[in-house]
């Protein structure tokens, strides 16, 4: 491993100093004005920090800007860049909206991203930027496949620092963009310290031989030759543009500032050497460039002066993309007799129809994916049905990246265990689209995945993990049943443009669709995306049991059984939507029966029922005794015996209502 | 009013099925007139309505019903026809028409014989406790007077002990039909109780997993297995006859293989036969065989067994007649066709506590139970698919030599499943 002096060594090796910087200024003097530009804006930027008025923090690219300058300020307008948290540069460089961002970090709602993003969130179409380090290098990858599919000749660019190569999500990437064959360049910005990391410390091997090994085409340049950078981010650009390969363009360089502001421990001398020979901090003294200089820092205060300070108001922030239930809906439910994992490819069949994307591991046929919902899709629409590397987190960044592009992106998880790998890219960027980019972008990705146990899978494939996805901001999570056939779920799902979780359930799927029986009456409300009603004929309920997916249709199979048992009359009411909750029927049905059991496949502290007997809590209206029953918390056993006695049952049910043992008496 | 019960076509059946009702219920028919067809072992009839009047189905299509039972009730009087419709577990559904099973739960109808009440009597579909209690003039449940009853059958107190020691329940006491039946048994058939049906098994050349050497040429590993878990939907072949005209269900399934070199006939028990794997029992036989050669102490082997299986496969046996154990219901002989790979599965059970048919259905779905273990070529197994991940016979047979296993699931279904399914992923 290098030390960290002979990393800066190898440095300095770069650094030439141009005698002849009238004669540079003369050939590139538009780009050397961006350069400028990006520098005064970031200056500005300090300015206001120290005098209080801007929010939150800065990470300024000072000594970087002609980065961004040959990259981003080469691309054309439908070509688009992801970017980070030292992003400002290569915003400037590509939007050329400088006044956008002054205002966005000083909050206004005239803010390119109304002052909610401000530094590190930022959005125009063709750009957009994120805090969490590699998070949108996979989403990238998904916007490089739709220009790759679109035919339309654009590229995408991701801009990272070397100390993103740390992250997993960068290399799934990586593998996805040259195994999808999509034009991605890589852009690594190589300033020797992640934050206050010197390199040596935390970067083993070789950056290059690292995006070798993915086959990635390697540029290399840095931000001391501007000619030779040029020429080299041009080749990139247009070897990815042409061939519609992904290639990584190496670009070394060397921030002048600190990381953000007061985290430097970098020697003043190794700090004054790349400043000498940083090529925009000469060509500022030229008496030519001096000139326009001052004219820009003139424009740039005058248009912080005649900022009127106008404030997004929490009304015109708050709305979200969830579905609204359609409380005047409801209608029989009738099955055709298909098994559920036939209706499943049946309505995902109809999705591919109206041109969504299939996206998962080992889904293409003959194998046609782990529980063959996916049989048959890839034969008849090859192009829309991608088989992937097991990335779970690319995957998902690259359904985000596609429907954040307009399509339909259906991503599936072998098993719902593994959507642990999904979180980073639901939190910190699907969810988040909508808001944090000022309502500019949407990215209605549907993340669908099997959970449920009882086939002795053990504690890492029988898993009900859909709680930790509940209550998450413009994320909806939907689970579907064989009590309904799910094509119309589906279907209305597709018209909403939140992000969403689709539960599956195992056990669901090799089960026909469910039959009603004639002494059960039984109904769809409030919608598509509402609550199945299953209710006795000819009785009055006596007890409102509100269970969803695999559960809720072992539940209604056996409601005779639970009666006969225990003398309660179930009325069985069934949630498609678990977030955002349809609680009004729910709410109807344990007021009129006073009685409300609740059971969930997963474990019950902190879940889906706690966020319902909370919520009737609090609208009150009625005398309801309520109990939650859900698996015991602990890792599922494979041994069958003890994962039936761990997860929740008819019997555990049965011993819930039984008289004497009945938890709501 | 007349009923119209199921007539016994033959003296092998013990049950009819509904094929269809040929008019609705409730509506006017004629003397002479077909009102339903059935289907019997032999052959499809028609019933005729024997009187004119109004007719009330008390059976529906597709239902199994047993001979003797009440088919439908014919009468000319409203009144009495009314009451009809809320008689037994059926009642017919106003609107449409149509007859729907009716659901009486356990704490009804334990009231219900506690504080007299006639079920038939009182209205509706679903038949709770609070409804004989209002009925009963009682105080309504949820009050603490009724909380404290078990709504659940007291189960300990129904426990008989065998005498050595295997816990099994007793049933209801038999019907008034098979009383009388062996009492006639015992003035016809010389007092002889025991029965022997035998079926034959398909040409069974390759399993699908190859077995320890021991069952290279055999099925009696395969029979234990799948007699044992096919039990659990059978438990009239796992009990025995009580002296008082009632049947005890074993609770737990001990197979007892029998053994013989001889000099000395022994019937060595496999505990809880039904939970163990087919490895397992494979293994336990070999154990069992190698104690036996040895003539080693086998006194815990030599407890009791609910069943028994001897396995005469490699002898030049081809039919045999097997004798039942004391306090057992079934013994089931395995021979082999000469020189073929045919076998036949022959079962001995006790005419006073099942039936022909019964057994007849339990030795079809040991059969194909065992047979699934084989490789199927005339029929295809190819072609088969996993229940529950719709993996293709031919996909899994590409991973390597493995097949599929066929489970009994919860429903009672027999499915096939692919060994992924069945190991885990």
């Amino acid at each position: 491993m290098k030390s960290q002096s002979e990393y800066i060594s190898s440095f300095k090796g770069l650094t030439s100093v141009d005698l002849d910087l009238q004669e540079l200024f003369k050939r590139n003097k538009e780009s050397i004005e961006t350069a400028m530009l990006i520098r005064e804006v970031e200056e500005a930027f300090l300015r206001l920090f120290a005098e209080g008025r801007m929010n939150g923090t800065v990470h300024t690219c000072v000594g970087q800007e002609f980065s961004a300058v040959a990259v981003a300020g080469k691309l054309g307008d439908g070509d688009w860049i992801t970017s980070n948290h030292r992003c400002h540069g290569h915003f400037i460089a590509k939007t050329g909206d400088w006044r956008g961002l002054i205002d966005e970090l000083m909050g206004l709602e005239s803010g390119v991203c109304a002052g909610v993003g401000s530094s590190q969130h930022l959005f125009r179409p063709g750009f957009l930027s994120n805090g969490p380090q590699g998070s949108l290098v996979p989403v990238a990858t998904g916007i490089a496949l739709h220009h790759k599919l679109s035919e339309s000749g654009n590229i995408t660019v991701s801009f990272i620092g070397e100390g993103t190569l740390g992250e997993g999500n960068v290399y799934e990437a990586m593998n996805l963009a040259s195994c999808l064959n999509v034009p991605q360049l890589f852009v690594c910005e190589n300033n020797l310290y992640s934050q206050s990391t010197p390199q040596a410390e935390v970067m083993a091997g070789n950056i290059e031989l690292r995006a070798q090994a993915f086959g990635l085409k390697i540029f290399e340049s840095d931000t001391w030759n501007l000619e030779s950078l040029y020429k080299n981010a041009s080749a990139a650009i247009d070897y990815v543009r042409e061939s519609v390969k992904p290639a990584f363009l190496l670009i070394s360089t060397y921030r002048l500032n600190a990381h953000s502001k007061g985290d430097d421990d970098r020697s003043d001398e190794e700090i004054a050497f790349f400043r000498s020979c940083d090529s925009l901090t000469r060509l500022l003294e030229l008496p030519a460039v001096q000139n326009a200089r001052q004219e820009m820092r003139k424009t740039v205060q005058q248009h912080i002066d005649s900022c009127s300070a106008t404030n997004l108001s929490l009304d015109n922030y708050i709305r979200d993309q969830l579905p609204i239930s359609d409380s005047n809906s409801r209608k029989q439910i009738e099955n055709d007799r298909l098994r559920m994992n036939q209706a499943l490819n049946v309505a995902y069949r109809k999705q591919l129809e109206n041109g969504a994307f299939f996206i998962g591991e080992d889904i293409k046929d003959p194998y046609g994916g782990a529980f063959k919902v996916s049989q048959g899709l890839s034969t008849d629409f090859p192009k829309q049905v991608i088989t992937t590397p097991i990335s779970e987190e690319a995957i998902t960044g690259l359904g985000i990246g596609l429907s954040m592009m307009g399509s339909q992106a259906y991503v599936e998880i072998m098993f719902g265990d593994f959507i642990t790998h999904t979180f980073d890219q639901i939190i910190s960027n699907a969810s988040k689209f909508h808001h944090m980019y000022a309502f500019q972008a949407s990215a209605p990705v549907r993340i669908r995945t099997p959970m449920g146990g009882k086939r002795g899978y053990g504690p890492t494939h029988s898993q009900s993990l859909e709680k930790h996805f509940l209550g998450i901001d413009n994320f909806a999570v939907v689970a579907l049943t064989s009590l309904m056939d799910p094509a119309e779920t589906l279907s209305e799902l597709a018209k909403h443009s939140c992000p969403a979780l689709i539960v599956e359930n195992k056990i669901d799927y090799s089960k026909f669709l469910w039959q009603k029986p004639n002494e059960l009456h039984a109904e769809i409300v409030e919608g598509n995306l509402g609550s199945i009603v299953i209710s006795p004929d000819g009785a009055d309920p006596t007890c409102t049991v509100v269970a969803y997916g695999g559960l809720a249709r072992e539940i209604a199979d056996d409601i005779v059984q639970i009666f006969v048992e225990t003398d309660e009359l179930c009325e069985l009411i069934v949630p498609l939507c678990l977030h955002p909750m349809n609680i009004d029927p729910i709410r109807r049905s344990a007021i009129a029966t006073g009685k409300l059991l609740v059971v969930e496949e997963g474990s019950t502290p902190f879940g889906f029922g706690s966020e319902l007997l909370a919520r009737l809590h609090e609208l009150g209206g009625g005398e309801i005794k309520m109990s939650r029953i859900g698996a015991i918390p602990v890792p599922i056993p494979s041994v069958s015996s003890l994962e039936h006695e761990v997860l929740p049952s008819i019997n555990s049910i049965i011993a819930a209502l039984a008289v004497g043992g009945n938890k709501l008496q | 009013m007349i009923e119209v019960l199921v007539p016994r076509e033959n003296v092998n059946d013990e049950v009819v099925i509904i094929l269809n009702l040929i008019v609705e219920s409730g509506s006017e028919i004629k003397a002479g007139q077909a009102i339903m067809e059935i289907e019997t072992s032999k052959t499809n009839i028609e019933v005729i309505a024997p009187e004119t009047g109004t007719i009330y189905f008390n059976v529906a299509e597709g239902e199994e019903v047993p001979v003797g039972e009440v088919l439908c009730r014919i009468t000319n009087d409203e009144t009495d026809g009314l009451k009809q419709q809320t008689d037994d577990n059926v009642v017919t559904d106003d609107d449409t028409g149509t007859n729907l099973v009716r659901h009486i739960s356990k704490s009804a109808a334990d009231a219900a014989t506690k504080y007299g009440v006639d079920l038939t009597t009182l209205q509706g579909q679903w038949i709770s406790i609070r409804d004989v209690m209002s009925a009963a003039d009682a105080p309504i449940p949820d009050t603490p007077a009724i909380s404290k009853r078990k709504v659940l059958p007291p189960i300990d107190d129904s426990i008989v002990v065998k005498p050595d020691g295997l816990p099994a329940h007793v049933t209801e006491n038999l019907d008034l039909r098979k009383r009388a039946e062996i009492a006639s048994l015992s003035v016809f058939g010389s007092g002889l109780r025991q029965s022997s049906i035998g079926i034959s098994s398909p040409p069974l050349t390759k399993r699908l997993s190859q077995p320890i050497p021991l069952f290279n040429d055999g099925i009696a590993d395969l029979v234990v297995y799948e007699a044992s878990r096919l039990l659990k939907q059978f438990p009239l072949l796992n009990s025995f006859y009580s002296n008082n005209n009632s049947v005890s269900l074993y609770e737990e399934v001990h197979a007892g293989v029998s053994f013989d070199n001889n000099r000395n006939l022994k019937v060595l028990r496999i505990e809880n036969s039904d939970r163990l794997k087919l490895s397992e029992i494979q293994l336990a036989i070999n154990g069992l065989l190698a104690k036996y050669e040895a003539e080693e102490n086998l006194s815990t082997e030599l407890k009791p067994a609910t069943f028994t299986i001897t396995d005469l496969a490699h002898t030049s046996a081809d039919f045999v007649y097997p004798l039942l154990n004391g306090y057992q219901s079934l013994i089931i002989g395995i021979v082999r066709k000469a020189s073929t790979n045919k076998y036949q599965l022959i079962a001995s059970f006790d005419h006073r506590v099942s039936e022909g048919l019964y057994v007849t259905r339990f030795l079809d779905a040991l059969i194909q139970n065992v047979s699934s273990h084989f490789v199927d070529s005339a029929s295809g197994t190819e072609d088969m698919h996993c229940y529950f991940c719709q993996k293709s016979m031919k996909e899994e047979r590409s991973l390597g030599n493995r097949g599929f296993i066929n489970i009994t699931i919860e429903s009672g279904e027999q499915v096939e499943i692919c060994r992924n399914c069945f190991d885990g992923w």
